[in-house]
C-alpha cells in the first residue's frame, strides 16, 4: 500500500463549506441587523465588531447590545448573556464524547466556534473522527465566522445610507420572535415562554434587565416542573 | 468604560460556557437538575426579552408587528421572513395616524 492511494490532504474541507453555505445565507439578515445596531451604538463600531467575532453568535450579542443601550446594570446583562447562551453548555455536553479523543489544543480552540449551526452539522456527520473531524470542524468554524462578520460589515456600511423612515427598531425583537417560535411546538416550550413573558412584563418596572432575568427564571422553573409531571 | 467591560465580559462568559464541558469538566459530573432545566432556558429567555421590549415600546403597532413576525415564523423557516413581516406591519401602521 502506498500513500498515493490516499486522498491528498487539503487544508480546507469542501464538504464543510458546502454544508455551511445555506446556513450562512439564512443568517445573513441577522448579521446585517447587528451590523446596523453596532453602527449607531455607544460602544462604537470597533468594539462592536470585535465583540461580534468573540461572541460568535447573534442572539446573545444583540441582547447585550440592546441592554447596554437601554442602560441596564452589569449584573443583569451578564445574567442575561449566561442564560441566553447556556444552550452552548448543552451542545458541549452532547459533543464532549467526540471531543474527548482529540488533543487538548483542539478542545480549547474548537470550543471558540461551538454554536447552533456547527453543533447541528457535526451531529449530522457522526462518523467523522480524528484529523478529518478536526479539519471539518475548523473549516466550518472559519467559514461561518468570515461569512457572519461580512454580513455585519454590510450592515455597518449600509446603516448611514438607509432612509430614516424605515422602522428598524422592530427588526431586533422580530428576530427574537423568529428564534422563539420553533420552541413553542412543545408543551414545556410554551409553558416556559408564557410564564417568562408574563412575569417579565409584570416585572418590567424593576431596573432595566432585572425584570427580564426574573421572568426567565420563573419560566425555566415552571417548565422544569411541568416537564417532571408529564 | 463599564459598557465595554460588560460587553467583553459577556464574550468571556460565552466562551466559558462553550469550553466548560468540551475541555474542562466531563459532562457526567454535572448535577441532574441542570440538565433538566437547560432545554427550557432558550424559550424562557427569549420570551422574557420580547415581553420587556414590548412593555418598553408601549405601542400597539409594535405589538401587531411582533404578532405578524410570530405568524410568519410559524409557517416559514429562517429569520429573514419574520423580520420583513414585522417591518411591513410597522410601515403600514405608520400610514395610519390612529396607531
Amino acid at each position: 500500500m502506498t500513500t498515493t492511494l490516499l486522498p491528498k490532504p487539503r487544508l480546507v474541507d469542501r464538504d464543510a463549506l458546502r454544508d455551511i453555505a445555506p446556513m450562512l445565507l439564512g443568517m445573513a439578515p441577522f448579521g446585517l441587523l447587528i451590523g446596523l445596531t453596532v453602527g449607531s451604538h455607544p460602544v462604537g463600531p470597533t468594539a462592536g465588531m470585535t465583540s461580534a467575532a468573540l461572541y460568535y453568535g447573534g442572539t446573545g450579542h444583540l441582547a447585550v447590545l440592546q441592554m447596554l443601550a437601554a442602560g441596564a446594570g452589569p449584573p443583569a446583562v451578564l445574567a442575561a448573556i449566561i442564560a441566553i447562551n447556556s444552550r452552548l453548555l448543552l451542545y458541549g455536553a452532547a459533543l464532549a464524547p467526540r471531543f474527548a479523543a482529540h488533543p487538548r489544543w483542539f478542545r480549547w480552540v474548537g470550543a471558540l466556534t461551538l454554536v447552533d449551526q456547527t453543533y447541528a452539522l457535526s451531529i449530522a456527520r457522526p462518523t467523522l473522527a480524528g484529523r478529518a473531524f478536526r479539519r471539518y470542524w475548523l473549516s466550518l468554524g472559519v467559514a461561518m465566522g468570515l461569512g457572519w462578520l461580512a454580513a455585519h460589515v454590510v450592515g455597518l456600511l449600509a446603516g448611514p445610507v438607509l432612509p430614516a423612515w424605515l422602522p428598524l427598531g422592530i427588526a431586533a425583537p422580530a428576530v427574537l420572535v423568529g428564534l422563539l417560535v420553533p420552541a413553542l411546538r412543545t408543551r414545556t416550550g410554551r409553558v416556559a415562554a408564557v410564564v417568562a413573558g408574563t412575569v417579565a412584563a409584570v416585572a418590567a418596572p424593576l431596573p432595566t434587565g432585572v425584570g427580564t432575568v426574573v421572568g426567565a427564571v420563573a419560566g425555566i422553573v415552571a417548565a422544569t416542573l411541568v416537564g417532571r409531571r408529564s | 468604560m463599564t459598557a465595554l467591560l460588560v460587553l467583553f465580559g459577556g464574550a468571556v462568559a460565552t466562551y466559558l460556557l462553550r469550553v466548560l464541558l468540551l475541555a474542562v469538566v466531563p459532562p457526567e459530573r454535572l448535577p441532574a437538575w441542570l440538565g433538566e432545566a437547560l432545554p427550557h432556558v432558550g424559550p424562557a429567555v427569549l420570551a422574557a426579552l420580547i415581553a420587556t421590549a414590548l412593555v418598553q415600546a408601549a405601542s400597539v403597532a409594535a405589538a401587531l408587528a411582533l404578532l405578524a413576525a410570530g405568524l410568519v415564523a410559524w409557517r416559514l423557516r429562517g429569520l429573514a421572513a419574520p423580520m420583513a413581516g414585522a417591518l411591513l406591519v410597522m410601515l403600514a401602521a405608520g400610514l395610519l395616524p390612529a396607531l
